[in-house]
């Protein structure tokens, strides 16, 4: 299952696709999926997933291939954490594990995984725009403003006290 | 294919009635210089000559014609003939104008007609170099010299297509399509109206790629222009705060230190990036959290030694573990249990995980997290820096504009309105540019042209699929495919050569102000600066226009208007060494001030096969003028002298023409 980025998140970051050190559309998609997590807002496109979102890709770019079992771990986190699971029940901890993660899937993530991440992403891209406002400009602006709303999110989530 | 200019006849125009023939001797010379002192009515000559190759002035409005009728004259008509030799063989081109009508015709004569005739008709084989594209290359224009490297423009790149007939590609192609809509519009098809509807979706999707083709080469070049301009201001704020000394000084420091501040920036923020794309640096949280779970796991002892694949495998056998005989129950009990443990892939990548965790966060949870603060502060750090130092470059400025200096003012203004122009033109060239997202894939009326090719592609292919020409349509597609390419691989090799050729002649015309053209792109590039002078520009074109004529298979003369005026004496020499090498045939409309440092070296370097004629109005002005004709080689007319000889050429004073 492909990771896929809401269309007008894409719009949203134009200003900043292609330009230094944003070297693949992935990064965005991760920044809001982060945010995402941070905020527990899990959303979707207003107009549906196949109008709504485009592919990105089914694997984690090479940027993110070392530290990607560290984003599943995230992931992983905020589900239980989401769901009150704590890290010693034993048969819902095996039971989330079984749900997210699938190693013959190039991302490693089952259909399940994948489709939750995106909806992370989803709620991200909501949170950045209604803190943020305007498309950032300029990259070093962007995750300077990024960090302290993050930070914000995960301050204002019972989640991660 | 030889053409070489003989001369032309000029009755009842603007510029004095004469008859000009550049031969001497039964034969056209190498070298022909044509002086006529300021409002002699060259510019006029050149235009009838112009008009004369290309046939063009049957179209020109009653206005434009009338304009051309002699100063005070209520003569009819104008008649102007031009005479050239194709491979030895004279063609006559007579222009005439109807002043009373506002009407140009024309008529020909050549050996294979066998008369006169009635049009413009001159031979098909040196037809297609009469065109007006064409023409600017060897009736030398001084505006294209300046064209020729100008960035923005084209000219030079659309000067070798047109000598090489590149556009023969194209022409190609545009046949192939006609032949593939006739076929299409030829067959009924499945429904006569499902194909009008895909016909008319390929003609939406079709106009929108061309507009959008027509507006991305208007931004760039427009976005272009105004780089060019705010550089050009820039320089010009830079050279005015370099007048005074210390300033220099100060705004070269502040340049360099804002140079690396923003070098800085950049730095920082690649580093910022790198750290946060590590979960665990985006915030202590997370990588807690993240710990959590590892030490959850370790105290589930997950993942365990027995995996789901154990029971999967258990299951097949007869006995249990236990020794119990499996049934059908109790193997569905197993099933159903084995669902809680983790598969074996599973349980590797559990493992993978849990390695992981351990190497990135280890003991210390926090670090990662510090260390993208710390990448942030230092990034913090850089922007300050980098707005300080922006700060003492616009002091640097404003000092001037203190002292008074409202151009530096003026200038910053300007500069910044075409700053923020060419802001917004990359903005747009980057939506045309872009990859096409999902949605613009399939809208028509998208600014993204690779969406808009790829659409068309697909609306093609349909229209050929309902229309039965499909297997003509991925003809045609494979034949474009070639025909691009060859016109590509037939440019690129032709710029190269010509490049070549080109650097060779200009380091030996321009050793005393050396330069080189480092790319033909559109226009000609020189190495090392944006613009060039006056004479290396002429010196440039020359050698470019020369070269690319003399590349092709035909000869052409070089007809120029003014060769050496705004050149100073040094470059003067060194072109006229180097035009009769340039070319076979050189026709120069000269001044009286362009002949020192230029006829002489011209005469030698032409092996003195020179024709000098020399042609003035006859009025009461050149009274003083009339006196001193010499015996023989004179024509005169009603309104015009000519005269021929070398020796009359160079003793030839228009300061005599007496002034009113």
């Amino acid at each position: 299952m492909y990771f896929r980025m809401r269309r007008d998140a894409r719009n949203w970051f134009d200003n900043l696709e292609g330009e230094e050190p944003f070297d693949t559309a992935f990064d965005f998609y991760y920044l809001c999926a982060v945010a995402g997590i941070a905020s527990g807002k899990r959303t979707g496109p207003p107009e549906g997933w196949s109008k709504g979102a485009g592919d990105l890709v089914d694997y984690f770019p090479k940027q993110y291939k070392s530290r990607s079992s560290m984003v599943i771990g995230l992931l992983l986190s905020a589900e239980l954490a989401r769901l009150g699971i704590e890290a010693t029940e034993k048969e819902e901890v095996e039971a989330k594990l079984n749900n997210i993660i699938a190693p013959n899937s190039p991302s490693n993530l089952s259909d399940a995984g994948v489709h939750r991440l995106n909806e992370y992403a989803s709620g991200g891209y909501e949170l950045l725009v209604e803190k943020l406002g305007r498309k950032p400009k300029f990259s070093e602006d962007f995750l300077l403003a990024f960090r302290e709303e993050l930070a914000s999110a995960v301050e204002e989530n019972a989640t991660w006290q | 294919m030889q053409i070489r200019l003989v001369g032309w006849e000029s009755r009842g125009f603007r510029c004095p009635d004469i008859e000009v023939d550049l031969r001497e001797g039964g034969r056209v010379p190498k070298v022909s210089l044509v002086q006529m002192p300021n409002g002699t009515g060259k510019t006029t000559t050149l235009n009838l000559l112009r008009a004369a190759l290309t046939g063009h002035a049957s179209s020109w409005e009653p206005e434009r014609i009338r304009k051309y009728r002699k100063q005070g004259s209520s003569a009819s008509r104008g008649e102007f003939k031009a005479v050239l030799l194709v491979d030895g063989n004279e063609v006559t081109i007579e222009l005439l104008f109807d002043y009373e009508n506002g009407e140009a015709s024309y008529r020909t004569s050549h050996q294979r007609a066998g008369g006169l005739l009635r049009g413009w008709k001159p031979p098909s084989e040196v037809r297609k170099f009469l065109t007006d594209q064409f023409i600017r290359l060897f009736l030398f224009d001084g505006e294209l010299a300046e064209k020729l490297l100008e960035s923005g423009e084209h000219e030079a790149e659309k000067a070798i297509d047109a000598l090489f007939q590149l556009y023969i590609f194209d022409s190609v192609v545009r046949k192939a399509e006609e032949r593939w809509k006739r076929q299409t519009k030829e067959k009924t098809g499945k429904t006569a109206q499902a194909r009008t509807l895909r016909q008319n979706k390929l003609d939406e999707i079709d106009e929108q790629l061309q507009k959008m083709k027509a507006a991305r080469e208007e931004a760039e070049q427009e976005k272009e222009r105004r780089d060019r301009e705010a550089s050009k201001l820039q320089a010009e704020i830079n050279e005015r705060i370099d007048r005074v000394g210390q300033l220099r000084e100060e705004r070269k420091k502040a340049e360099a230190e804002r140079d690396e501040a923003q070098e800085k920036v950049s730095s920082q923020t690649q580093e910022l990036l790198a750290c946060l794309r590590s979960p665990e640096g985006m915030h202590k949280a997370f990588s807690s959290a993240i710990a959590n779970l590892k030490g959850g796991m370790d105290t589930l002892k997950l993942p365990s030694n027995t995996t789901k694949q154990f029971f999967l495998e258990l299951v097949e056998q007869e006995e249990c573990i236990c020794g119990s005989e499996l049934d059908e129950e109790s193997r569905q009990t197993i099933l159903d249990k084995s669902e809680e443990f983790l598969g074996a892939d599973t349980s590797g990548f559990v493992n993978t995980l849990k390695n992981d965790i351990g190497k990135y966060i280890g003991d210390e949870p926090n670090a990662p997290f510090q260390e993208a603060e710390e990448q942030a502060s230092a990034l913090t750090e850089a922007m300050d820096a980098r707005a300080s130092a922006e700060s003492s470059l616009r002091a640097v400025h404003q000092q001037l504009v203190d002292k008074g200096d409202e151009r530096i003012k003026e200038w910053e203004s300007e500069k910044e309105k075409h700053e923020k122009k060419a802001e917004q033109l990359e903005g747009l060239l980057k939506k045309i540019d872009s990859s096409p997202s999902p949605e613009e894939a399939g809208n028509p009326k998208t600014l993204c042209l690779k969406a808009l090719r790829d659409q068309k592609q697909e609306a093609e292919k349909d229209l050929s699929e309902i229309a039965g020409t499909l297997k003509l349509r991925k003809q045609i597609d494979i034949l474009k495919g070639i025909l691009e390419q060859a016109q590509q691989d037939a440019r690129s090799q032709l710029k190269g050569d010509i490049l070549e050729e080109c650097r060779t002649k200009l380091s030996e015309i321009l050793s005393f102000s050396p330069v080189e053209i480092s790319e033909i792109s559109g226009s000609l590039r020189l190495k090392g600066q944006d613009g060039a002078s006056v004479g290396q520009t002429l010196a440039v074109a020359y050698t470019f226009l020369t070269t690319l004529l003399g590349e092709g298979q035909h000869q052409f003369p070089l007809i120029v208007d003014s060769p050496a005026n705004p050149i100073d004496k040094t470059v003067r020499r060194e072109i006229a060494g180097v035009i009769p090498k340039l070319t076979d045939q050189f026709v120069a409309f000269t001044i009286s001030t362009e002949r020192p440092g230029f006829t002489d070296h011209l005469h030698r370097a032409a092996d003195a096969d020179v024709r000098y004629l020399t042609l003035f109005r006859k009025n009461a002005n050149t009274r003083p003028l009339v006196s001193e004709l010499p015996g023989d080689g004179v024509q005169q007319t009603s309104d015009g002298i000519l005269v021929e000889g070398r020796s009359y050429f160079e003793q030839f004073d228009d300061k005599k023409i007496e002034v009113e």
